[in-house]
């Protein structure tokens, strides 16, 4: 009992009733409208899985984890009321560009549905770029980098390449390519395949010599080498790049969507920002930063469970 | 019987910055099919080069060594490797790395691969690890693997290059035993090339010992060991002979080892 009692009085719950109290402080004179419902619904919501969290989840690490983002999110949701609304930080000149949460959130309401269609383009625009690129980056590094063990010329090339900005590449790709969607993808691919091939070249050179005798001495064909003792043993460093690759798509997925969408987060936050509704815009970042932790999350698992063999 | 080794005037050299340096010059022995012989020699002698050829991981730079007659150019199927470290792929469990073996060097099904590792497993004592990664196992046990998966391969020749050489006194001795009573059951005589630098395990593992110079990888000596078999740590030190055939052993060593205090541990 005393136990539960510990895991409710935390500091997000107390943030929480802050962030509760604080909607009652009277508003400033403000250019856009807050909704203060949708805010205490949210929080009422986020608030719901914190508790359930706190009394369910009985390892110690992954609730902490939890509650500490939780807790976070609180901590901004407050400061983003009172600075906005509240009290007017910013000036009045700049009311337009920071919108009070209410207003934000009431947007994942109104547009709920072409939100789930934006999400799931976008998705699929970056998968479908980041897969072309992993399945050729890791076999051409693979090769690449067995066949040049003792040269590191490649090593510097991909290096070269990959600190490029494939936005460069865009007018290219626009001017080549048959479709926008295909100039869409392809930033993406490059953002990945660069990183994901350096990685996975000096993940092979970084292999342990004894462990490639090993395989030797049991006289493994070309391919095995290859794909069966070559491909896990540089697995480790090889996750780096795909998660660098990861990062980078979702950075670069606004500007891919700059060509020609006409769905996608990318485009709804381009859009809405180029009208000036900055309310919209950001509901549409807020988004993405969802998604982008969610997709991190499953990420984060795949790793967890193709590198279980590696002692943390 | 097959997989006797002929080592015929054989030399290794390394590159370095100062150009070619020889590890091995003109080095000649045979081996006999069925024999456990260990090579000794202080740390940097050329053990490990000797090994290596005889791996077919190391090309020599003059002469060779043969297998049945058939000189070594390439690792072959005729001989399994236990190395000190890394023999196991970190990435497969006991079974996995045993199992996987087996399907590059014999014509099995996935079942029969199965049935021979588990068989394997139970003999090293690793019952109730087959599913475990080797990061889980203590260094005792990853050799214990290493051994059962080296032992599945069925090979004429097993080639070991220290494989004790980083577990402690009391389970060292265990593993030797293990190691003998798991050659003395084979059917096939397998011949066993064994490199140490600790004599008491070469005396108690070897028909025959060669002691490697320190430069040049020469012999310095040869020695047979005559004590019976089935041997094992708690009467072999009685044996008739033992005590001379240590203490010339232990004088040569140090011999060909100036600056080391007698009694000292070599360490690799
Ligand atoms: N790959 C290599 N490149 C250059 N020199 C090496 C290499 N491997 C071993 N050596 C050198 O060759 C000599 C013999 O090494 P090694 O056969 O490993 O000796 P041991 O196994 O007896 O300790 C040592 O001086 C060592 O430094
Ligand atoms: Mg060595």
């Amino acid at each position: 009992m005393k136990r539960m009692l510990k895991r409710i009085f935390i500091i997000p719950n107390a943030l929480f009733a802050i962030l509760l109290l604080a909607q009652l402080l009277p508003n400033k004179p403000y250019r856009i409208e807050d909704r203060p419902l949708y805010t205490v619904v949210l929080a009422a919501a986020v608030e719901a899985v914190l508790l359930i969290v706190s009394l369910a989840v009985k390892k110690d690490r992954p609730r902490r984890v939890i509650s500490d983002v939780i807790g976070c999110v609180f901590a901004f949701l407050i400061f983003w009321v009172l600075a906005t609304i509240k009290f007017d930080l910013p000036g009045n000149a700049k009311q337009a560009v920071f919108p009070p949460p209410g207003a934000v959130f009431e947007k994942f309401a109104v547009d709920f549905a072409p939100m789930l269609i934006n999400v799931r383009d976008s998705i699929f625009l970056i998968l479908d770029g980041y897969l072309i690129g992993v399945v050729t980056a890791i076999p051409l590094g693979l090769f690449f980098g067995w066949n040049l063990r003792i040269g590191d010329a490649a090593g510097y090339l991909t290096k070269f390449f990959s600190s490029i900005s494939p936005l460069v590449y865009i007018p290219y790709a626009i001017v080549l390519l048959p479709t926008f969607r295909a100039a869409s993808v392809f930033v993406i691919f490059m953002a990945t395949f660069w990183p994901t091939l350096a990685s996975t070249m000096s993940g092979v050179l970084n292999v342990e010599k004894r462990i490639i005798d090993s395989a030797k001495t049991l006289c493994v064909g070309r391919f095995t080498m290859l794909f069966q003792i070559i491909l896990p043993a540089a697995l480790p460093q090889i996750f780096i790049g795909l998660y660098q690759g990861l990062s980078v798509s979702f950075i670069l997925l606004v500007s891919a969507e700059m060509i020609g969408a006409r769905s996608g987060l990318g485009y709804y936050v381009n859009n809405y920002a180029n009208f000036g509704n900055y309310t919209s815009a950001l509901a549409g970042v807020i988004t993405i930063g969802v998604v982008v932790a969610f997709i991190t999350f499953l990420f984060n698992l795949l790793q967890r469970f193709l590198l279980r063999w590696k002692q943390q | 019987m097959v997989g006797k080794i002929e080592i015929k005037n054989l030399s290794a050299e390394y590159a370095d910055k100062n150009g070619k340096f020889t590890v091995l010059k003109d080095l000649s022995f045979n081996i006999q099919a069925g024999e456990f012989v260990s090579i000794i020699g202080s740390s940097g002698c050329g053990k490990s080069t000797l090994l290596g050829v005889l791996q077919g991981l190391i090309a020599p730079s003059a002469g060779g060594a043969y297998i049945d007659g058939e000189k070594i150019t390439a690792p072959g199927h005729n001989r399994a490797v236990v190395f000190q470290h890394y023999s196991l792929f970190p990435w497969m469990t006991v079974q996995k790395n045993i199992m996987f073996g087996l399907k590059q060097v014999r014509d099995l099904s996935r079942a029969e691969c199965s049935e021979i590792a588990l068989g394997f497993i139970e003999k090293v004592g690793l019952k109730g690890f087959e599913h475990k990664y080797p990061f889980q196992l203590s260094g005792g046990m990853q050799q214990r693997a290493a051994i059962a998966r080296a032992m599945a391969l069925d090979s004429d020749i097993l080639l070991m290059d220290e494989p004790f050489g980083a577990i402690d006194a009391k389970n060292r001795s265990k593993m030797q035993e293990l190691l003998l009573s798991l050659w003395d059951n084979e059917k096939k005589a397998k011949t066993v090339v064994f490199v140490t630098h600790d004599i008491d395990e070469a005396i108690f593992l070897s028909d025959r010992i060669i002691m490697l110079t320190n430069s040049l990888g020469q012999i310095a000596a040869e020695f047979e060991v005559p004590f019976p078999r089935p041997r094992v740590h708690s009467t072999i030190r009685e044996t008739p002979g033992y005590v001379s055939l240590r203490n010339k052993l232990m004088s040569l060593f140090y011999d060909e080892n100036p600056g080391a205090a007698a009694g000292m541990e070599y360490t690799i």
